[in-house]
């Protein structure tokens, strides 16, 4: 398992586009990737449960990808959080 | 365990604070109380310290009525080991040798406006709520004739659809994808969606719709006890799938046994009609009738009957 943490600095917070993308990416891998926001733990692949957490410009996040594909999972989910959820795949 | 603040509680129960003490944010892990009237008179075996110290009307008086002495040194004693907090009821004043003794340790003094036993019983009501074991599940929670049904499996088999169908046949969502699971007591689960959430649902290929909005307010439901959990998963042909329904399988969350159910999801299948039978079958053997049980019965008393029969030849 690999996990980073983040510090969400997206201006208008992980809304309905920008987490679209996001789980469009984790969808791709194997892996189980997680989103964890204090104590509450979201699946990366599903999109309520995204919104679900809250997340905020600001806000602490990590993220945990446990499986075969877990480092290239998280290695994309950190390019796309990087780029300010801009990056198109 | 959970813990949870004294300044939680102080807001939400409308409480009063007289001293803070050295810190309002001490930590609270039970939701068990201690009247200290026995402490006060002098027996300190056993002595619940952990615990929040209420003080009614009948400790008061009993401290009124000591020698001033006496009274110093069980104090002393009663707060040098360490209690977290004391609430007085009643709206009681705090006699000035009390707060002294709570200021040599800096223990927190609270008071409530509500007569003793009102204010301990809704204070173990929220103690007992807000100290619950919590966590959150991916998976679809509906309630199906009555009885909460937890869908989990994974991403894209289809859980959501099912749930879509089940609410269509009538039945009522209480959430979707993530679902937030509170351990009320030894064996009873309340699931709850986040509030962020609540009522909508994801479908691929049309994305997010509001069931609420959609369905009218009688096809969700706020909150409810799981009673079954209802695995899918893909068709394996290299699996042995469950054909008679006499072994009971089960799975625990937060430490709480639930009967569980693991259906194979193939193309043609009707979920939803499935796990429809799936709680009539779970509501019968709660009832004490099992489908499969009396099957082998019948087939035993048969082969009995003609044992017999041969016998007599």
């Amino acid at each position: 398992m690999v996990q980073k943490d983040f510090v969400f600095e997206n201006e208008a917070g992980l809304h309905a586009r920008p987490a679209a993308r996001l789980i469009k990416t984790a969808g791709g891998f194997q892996s189980d990737i997680s989103i964890i926001h204090g104590t509450k733990k979201g699946n990366a692949k599903s999109l309520l449960s995204v919104l679900a957490l809250g997340i905020f410009k600001g806000t602490q996040i990590t993220i945990q990808a446990d499986g075969p594909d877990e480092v290239a999972a998280l290695y994309k989910i950190e390019k796309l959080i990087e780029s300010n959820f801009s990056e198109i795949d | 365990m959970r813990s949870i603040s004294i300044e939680d509680m102080i807001r939400v129960l409308d409480m009063e604070v007289v001293y803070e003490g050295k810190s309002l944010s001490i930590d609270i892990e039970t939701s068990d109380i201690n009247r200290p009237g026995l402490q006060f008179a002098g027996f300190f075996d056993y002595f619940a310290s952990e615990r929040i110290q209420v003080i009614g009307k009948v400790e008061m008086t009993y401290l009124e009525s000591m020698d001033p002495d006496i009274r110093k040194e069980r104090l002393i004693r009663f707060f040098g080991s360490g209690i977290p907090c004391v609430l007085i009821s009643r709206n009681m004043e705090v006699p000035p040798y009390f707060l002294e003794a709570a200021k040599q340790f800096g223990c927190p003094i609270i008071r409530s406006r509500k007569v003793t036993t009102s204010i301990i019983h809704r204070m173990i009501n929220y103690l007992d709520s807000a100290l619950a074991p919590k966590i959150t599940r991916h998976g679809v929670l509906v309630d199906v004739y009555g009885e909460g049904v937890l869908l989990i499996g994974e991403s894209g088999i289809g859980k959501s659809e099912t749930a879509l169908e089940l609410i269509k046949r009538g039945h009522r969502l209480v959430a979707d994808d993530a679902v937030e699971i509170k351990k009320v007591a030894e064996n009873r689960l309340i699931g709850d969606s986040p509030e962020l959430i609540r009522h909508f649902m994801e479908i691929r290929g049309i994305g997010i719709i509001d069931i609420k909005a959609m369905y009218g307010v009688g096809a969700v439901i706020r909150n409810k006890a799981i009673d079954l959990v209802v695995e899918l998963e893909f068709w394996d042909s290299n699996k042995e799938y469950d054909r008679l329904g006499l072994i009971e399988e089960y799975t625990e969350i937060l430490g709480a046994k639930l009967p569980k159910v693991v259906i194979p999801v193939r193309p043609g299948r009707n979920l939803a009609i499935i796990i429809e039978v799936a709680v009539r079958n779970l509501r019968l053997k709660r009832m004490g009738y099992n489908a499969a049980q009396e099957l082998d019965n019948r087939l035993t008393s048969l082969v009995q009957s003609n044992t017999n029969n041969d016998d007599s030849y």
